[in-house]
C-alpha cells in the first residue's frame, strides 16, 4: 500500500491511497467448479480466511437451491466468530498498537519509531508483555477455528451446504476451552490496554473520522435467524433499509479497463495498468453512489451500541468489545449445537443460478456476486471491506472514507506516523485489497 | 522477509506456531530484521532495515519469500517498495535481495510454485521464486498455507546445521518425504474398499476427489493448530496444496482429475473427455459394423480370408509342441 | 532337429505342389504370437487394475493394497514381453511395426476404404499404414506409461528427471490416465477390425500359419 500525502504547512490537504498488488482472482476464478469457491476464494486472504468461504458458500448455496441444516448454520458460526476474534486481536496487538508504544528491543521492532510516545515505562513493559500474550491468545482463537474448520488459516471446514464436521461433545468441549482463555485474556488484559491507551491519547478518539456514512450487511445469523451484527444503512445521517441493488462499483480512478458505475454483478474486471487517471488497484464501491465506511465501528453504530466517537482510536475500542461480544455469543450457539444432528445437506436443486453472498466479516462488509451456469462458475465478483474504505475516488472525484478520514490531519512526525494510525485503525487487509504501509511520498505542495 | 503476490496467509499460519512460543524465537532463535505485518517502523524507514542487511550483512541473511512473482507488465502489478522516486517490483527487489542471501527460502505455495494466484488463466502471469532466481537454488515450504513447523524447522536447521536433505522439488525431506496417503489414518478403509459418497463422512475420502495419493507433506502426523485437527479430520478431502501444479491440477477439489481448460476459456472435465472418447469410439465402431453389414464388407471379407483351397488337409497334431503333419492316409478331394 | 523336418517336410511338399492355391507362410513367428496375447492378457490385468485405483467401483469392495500388486505385477509382465518382441524384432531385423513414409501416404486412402468411400484398401506391407501406426504408438505411449509408472513406485528417488519434466504427482496421474483412454479407445477398434477385415490374420495370430492369396491372373 502507497500513501501519497500533499502537505501544507504539516497538515495532509491532500491523500492518495494506493494499493501496489494486482492477482485476478476474479478472473481465475471463471469457469470453475462452484463447489470449490469457499476453498478458493479463502486464498484472497490469510487472515479472513472463514470470512471468502462463508460469504462463497452462501453465494453458491443461494445460486444452487441448497439448504442448510440449523446445525451447520451454528457451527459455521463458531468458525466464523473464533477467526474474527483471531484477526481483532491480532489487528490490535501486531498492527494497531504497536503505533501507540516503544516495544521490545528486538529485532523487528528495531529500528523504534520513537514520535509521539506518551506511555511510560512500566506501561510499555507491561504492553511488550501483552503482545507477545496477544500472539499466544490469537494462536489459541487459530485452534478453536481448527476446532470445526481442519486447518487455519484456510480451512476446510465450511463447505456449500453446511459445516464438513460432525458435532460431538469432545469437540465442544475443546471449542469452549479455547474461548474461555480467550474471553479472560479480553477481559483482564486487552480492555483495560485499549482503555490506557486511549486515556493516554484522548485526542485520537475523534482524529480521522470517516464521512459518517455507515453500512452493514447482517451476520452471525442463529438458525431462527435473527441476526448477531443487524443490517441497516447510515447515510448522511439518515437511518435506512439496506439493498444490495445500491451498491455500485466505479473504476475510473483504477487500474482497469473503464466502465461506469455498475452493480457488481454486472460488471467485469480487466486489468489496464496503463489507464492514465489510475493510481491504485482497488475498485471504487459505492451505496447510492455514497462512500460507506464499514467495520465494527459501523456495525456497533447501526446495532446501537455504544461507541466512544468516530476516530481512529473509537474504530479501536468498538472492534475491542465487540471480540467480548463474540466470544460471549459463540458460547451460546455452542450450547444450542446438536451432538449428532447432520451439518451438512449436499443436495443440489439446480445447476445453474446466480446469487449473492454477503456477511458481516472481520472489517466489514463482505459481498460475493456470482452466476453458475451448467455447474460452472459464469460470473464472479468481490467487494471486500477494505474496497468500500480504501477504494479509489469515483468519477466524481469524491475520496473514500480512508481518504476522506486523513484530510485536516495535523503531522508532525517525520514518518508520518499520524496518518499510518489513522489507516491503521480501519485494518486495512491490502492483500484482499492492499498490505501494510511498504512505501509512502510526502509531497510538499504550496497553493499559493 | 519479503510479501509479493500473497494474501499473508503464511505470516498469519507462522504467527499460529504452537512451540516455541513466538516470542522465544524472536528473542533467542532469529533475528527477524523485515517484515511488513511486524516492523514498528514504517514506510522507508523499515524499508532502510532491508536495505542495511542487504548492504551490510552479505551472503550472511536468509531471505524469506512469501507470495507468487508477479511478472504481468514486467512486473509493475506487484510494486513492494519505493525508493528514490520509484517504486519497486516484487521481481526486481527478490533477485537483488535474492542474489546476495546466504539461503532463499520461499514459503507458502505461491512462492514455491505460482500457487493459486497463477491459477489458469494466470491473469497475473504467476511463478515461484525459483523461476526468477535461476541462478541459485530455493528451498521451497510449499503449502497454501505452509505449516509454522514447516518454516521454522526449515529456519533453523538452516540457522543450525545449513541446507536440509530437500527432495525432488526443492522441499526439505524431512516435512516433504512422504505422500499424505503413506500416512493417513484412514488408509484402512481405503485398502478395504470402503469409501465415503461425499465430504462430511467418516470413510476414506478418496472418491469425493481426495489428493492425498499425490500429496507429499506430513499433515497426517504433525496435523495443524495445536495438533487439533487436519483437513482429512475435517472429513474434506486433501486438496493438494504442497504440490507444484496445485490448484489447477487440484481442482476440482471434490472430483478425482482436474479440469481442463479449453481455449475461449471455458474448461471441461477429464472424466468427460475420458468418456466421451471412449463413447465415440464406441459409436464409431458400432456404426461402422453396421454399416459394412449392409454393405457387405463384412460377409465378403471373412468369405474371402476362409475360403477353401482345392485341396484340404488333414492334420495330425504331432507330439513336438505346434507341430502339425499330413495325414498318410490322406485322400484327395 | 531331424525329426521336426520329418514332420514338416510332407507338410511343406504338399503345399507348395500346387494343392492350394497360393502358398502357405510363416506369417507371425512364434515370439510374436507369444508377445501378441502375453501383452494382452498383461495389458487387461493393467488397464482393469489401474482404473479401479484411478475410480473405485461403487459395487467392487476389494483391497487396494492386492489391486495394486496386481498392477504392479502386469506391469512388469507386460514389459517383459515388450522386451521379448523388441528383441525379436532386432535380431529378426523386423521392421513391420515401425511406421514408415509410404504408410503414411497411403494412410489417407486407407481411411477412404474404412469411411466405404473406396471399395478396396491400399496395398499394404505386414500391416497397414493404420495398423503399424496404432501398433507404434501402443508402444511409445506403454514405455512412456512405464517410466511414469516407475518413477511414481519409486516416489522421488530415482528417475527424479521424470518428475521434475512432469511437475508434479498429479499431472503424472493425468498423463497416465490420458493413455489409458487411448488404450481403452484403440483397443476395442483394433478388435474389431482383425475380426471383420481378415479372419486368417486373426488365426495367423495363433497358428502363425498363412495362406497367401494367388497374384491375380490379369
Amino acid at each position: 500500500m502507497l500513501l501519497e500525502a500533499w502537505l501544507e504547512n504539516g497538515v495532509i490537504k491532500d491523500a492518495y491511497i494506493s494499493d501496489t498488488l494486482y492477482r485476478g482472482f476474479e478472473q481465475i476464478l471463471i469457469g470453475r467448479s462452484p463447489m470449490d469457491m469457499p476453498y478458493y476464494t479463502q486464498r484472497i486472504c490469510g487472515i479472513c480466511s472463514s470470512a471468502h468461504a462463508i460469504t462463497a458458500s452462501l453465494a453458491v448455496e443461494q445460486a444452487l437451491g441448497m439448504q442448510v441444516p440449523p446445525n451447520g448454520h451454528l457451527v459455521r458460526n463458531l468458525i466464523l466468530a473464533s477467526d474474527v476474534i483471531q484477526n481483532h486481536i491480532r489487528h490490535l496487538y501486531l498492527y494497531a498498537l504497536p503505533d501507540y508504544f516503544r516495544g521490545p528491543d528486538l529485532a523487528p521492532f528495531i529500528p523504534h519509531s520513537e514520535s509521539d510516545l506518551r506511555v511510560s515505562k512500566q506501561e510499555n513493559d507491561s504492553l511488550t508483555e501483552h503482545y507477545f500474550q496477544a500472539l499466544e491468545i490469537s494462536r489459541a482463537a487459530h485452534a478453536a477455528f481448527a476446532v470445526f474448520g481442519g486447518k487455519a488459516p484456510h480451512g476446510h471446514g465450511i463447505v456449500p451446504g453446511g459445516a464438513s464436521m460432525e458435532v460431538d461433545a469432545d469437540k465442544v468441549n475443546r471449542y469452549r476451552g479455547y474461548m474461555m482463555e480467550i474471553l479472560s485474556f479480553v477481559e483482564n488484559t486487552l480492555l483495560p490496554d485499549v482503555d490506557l491507551i486511549i486515556k493516554r491519547y484522548p485526542d485520537y478518539v475523534d482524529l480521522g473520522e470517516g464521512v459518517g456514512n455507515y453500512m452493514s450487511v447482517g451476520g452471525f445469523l442463529n438458525p431462527e435467524g435473527a441476526a448477531l451484527f443487524p443490517q441497516g444503512i447510515i447515510l448522511q445521517d439518515k437511518r435506512e433499509s439496506f439493498n444490495q441493488r445500491y451498491i455500485t462499483e466505479d473504476v475510473t480512478r483504477a487500474w482497469y479497463k473503464p466502465h461506469g458505475p455498475l452493480h457488481p454483478s454486472e460488471e467485469d474486471t480487466i486489468p489496464d495498468h496503463s489507464q492514465p487517471k489510475g493510481y491504485t488497484w482497488v475498485k471504487s464501491p459505492r451505496y447510492r453512489g455514497q462512500p460507506m465506511e464499514v467495520g465494527p465501528l459501523a456495525r456497533a453504530i447501526i446495532n446501537q451500541e455504544k461507541v466512544i466517537g468516530h476516530g481512529a482510536l473509537a474504530r479501536i475500542w468498538a472492534r475491542s468489545y465487540e471480540i467480548k461480544k463474540l466470544a460471549e455469543a459463540t458460547l451460546g450457539w455452542l450450547n444450542r449445537l446438536e451432538p449428532g444432528a447432520e451439518t451438512l445437506n449436499r443436495k443440489i436443486g439446480s445447476d445453474s443460478g446466480s446469487a449473492v453472498g454477503l456477511h458481516e466479516v472481520m472489517r466489514g462488509v463482505l459481498g460475493h456476486w456470482l452466476s453458475v451456469k451448467k455447474g460452472r462458475v459464469q460470473h464472479y465478483q468481490i467487494i471486500t471491506p477494505s474496497a468500500f474504505n480504501f477504494g479509489a475516488r469515483d468519477e466524481s472525484g469524491t475520496r473514500s472514507v480512508g481518504e476522506s478520514s486523513l484530510l485536516g490531519l495535523k503531522v508532525q512526525s517525520e514518518d508520518l506516523k499520524e496518518a499510518g494510525r489513522i489507516i491503521r485503525s480501519f485494518d486495512p487487509c491490502f492483500s484482499c485489497s492492499v498490505h501494510l504501509i511498504d512505501g509512502e511520498r510526502i509531497q510538499a505542495l504550496r497553493i499559493e | 522477509m519479503i510479501e509479493t503476490g500473497t494474501c499473508t496467509g503464511d505470516s498469519i499460519s507462522f504467527d499460529n506456531i504452537w512451540t516455541p512460543t513466538f516470542s522465544d524465537i524472536l528473542s533467542n532463535i532469529l533475528d527477524w530484521r523485515y517484515d511488513w505485518s511486524m516492523n514498528q517502523a514504517q514506510g522507508s524507514a523499515a524499508y532502510q532495515v532491508l536495505l542495511d542487511t542487504y548492504s551490510k550483512l552479505p551472503n550472511e541473511y536468509i531471505l524469506i519469500v512469501q507470495g507468487s512473482m508477479i511478472h504481468s507488465d514486467s512486473g509493475h502489478y506487484d510494486h513492494v517498495a519505493y525508493e528514490q522516486g520509484k517504486l519497486i517490483t516484487g521481481i526486481d527487489l527478490v533477485r537483488r535481495i535474492g542474489l546476495k542471501a546466504k539461503y532463499v527460502v520461499a514459503i507458502g505455495s505461491c512462492a514455491a510454485f505460482g500457487g493459486p494466484v497463477a491459477g489458469y488463466p494466470n491473469p497475473t502471469r504467476s511463478t515461484g521464486v525459483q523461476d526468477v532466481l535461476p541462478e541459485r537454488r530455493v528451498i521451497n515450504v510449499s503449502g497454501c498455507p505452509a505449516h509454522p513447523d514447516w518454516i521454522m524447522g526449515t529456519l533453523l536447521h538452516l540457522a543450525l546445521y545449513g541446507e536440509p536433505e530437500l527432495e525432488k522439488y526443492g522441499r526439505p525431506k524431512m516435512f516433504y518425504g512422504e505422500t499424505i496417503h503413506n500416512r493417513c489414518p484412514r488408509r484402512y478403509y481405503y485398502d478395504q474398499g470402503i469409501f465415503a459418497t461425499d465430504i462430511g463422512q467418516k470413510e476414506c475420502l478418496y472418491r469425493v476427489g481426495c489428493k492425498g495419493p499425490v500429496t507429499y507433506a506430513d499433515c497426517p502426523i504433525r496435523r495443524w493448530n495445536d495438533r487439533l485437527n487436519w483437513p482429512i479430520g475435517c472429513n474434506t478431502p486433501c486438496i493438494g496444496c504442497t504440490e507444484p501444479g496445485y490448484p489447477d491440477l487440484m481442482s476440482p477439489f471434490t472430483v478425482h482429475s482436474p479440469d481442463i481448460p479449453l481455449p475461449g476459456g471455458t474448461k471441461i472435465a477429464t472424466d468427460s473427455v475420458a468418456l466421451g472418447v471412449l463413447g465415440f469410439t464406441s459409436a464409431a465402431i458400432i456404426g461402422h459394423a453396421a454399416a459394412s453389414l449392409y454393405k457387405g464388407r463384412i460377409q465378403r471379407n471373412l468369405l474371402k480370408s476362409t475360403v477353401r483351397g482345392k485341396h484340404r488337409f488333414s492334420l495330425t497334431k504331432v507330439k513336438t509342441f505346434h507341430t502339425y503333419r499330413v495325414k498318410k492316409n490322406a485322400k484327395k478331394e | 532337429m531331424k525329426k521336426k523336418n520329418n514332420l514338416r517336410k510332407p507338410f511343406f511338399e504338399e503345399l507348395q505342389q500346387g494343392n492350394v492355391e497360393g502358398e502357405i507362410i510363416l506369417f507371425q513367428p512364434l515370439w510374436v504370437r507369444i508377445f501378441h496375447w502375453g501383452f494382452a492378457l498383461s495389458l487387461t490385468g493393467i488397464l482393469l487394475s489401474g482404473l479401479e485405483l484411478h475410480k473405485p467401483a461403487k459395487f467392487f469392495a476389494v483391497s487396494y493394497g492386492d489391486m495394486f500388486k496386481i498392477h504392479v505385477i502386469s506391469s512388469w509382465f507386460a514389459l517383459g514381453f515388450v522386451a521379448l518382441r523388441c528383441a525379436d524384432a532386432i535380431l529378426r531385423r523386423d521392421q513391420s511395426l515401425i511406421p514408415k513414409l509410404r504408410d503414411l501416404k497411403l494412410f489417407p486412402k486407407l481411411l477412404a476404404y474404412y469411411l466405404f468411400l473406396r471399395t478396396a484398401p491400399p496395398p499394404n506391407r505386414k500391416y497397414n499404414g493404420g495398423q503399424s501406426l496404432v501398433y507404434s504408438s501402443w508402444l511409445l505411449l506403454f514405455l512412456i506409461a512405464s517410466l511414469l509408472g516407475l518413477s511414481s513406485y519409486w516416489q522421488g528417488e530415482h528417475l527424479i528427471w521424470v518428475w521434475r519434466l512432469v511437475g508434479g504427482f498429479q499431472r503424472l496421474r493425468w498423463i497416465k490416465f490420458m493413455i489409458t483412454i487411448y488404450f481403452l479407445a484403440t483397443i476395442p477398434l483394433h478388435i474389431y477390425l482383425s475380426m471383420t477385415e481378415n479372419l486368417s490374420h486373426l488365426q495367423a495370430m495363433v497358428s502363425g500359419y498363412e495362406r497367401k492369396p494367388p497374384p491375380k491372373k490379369s
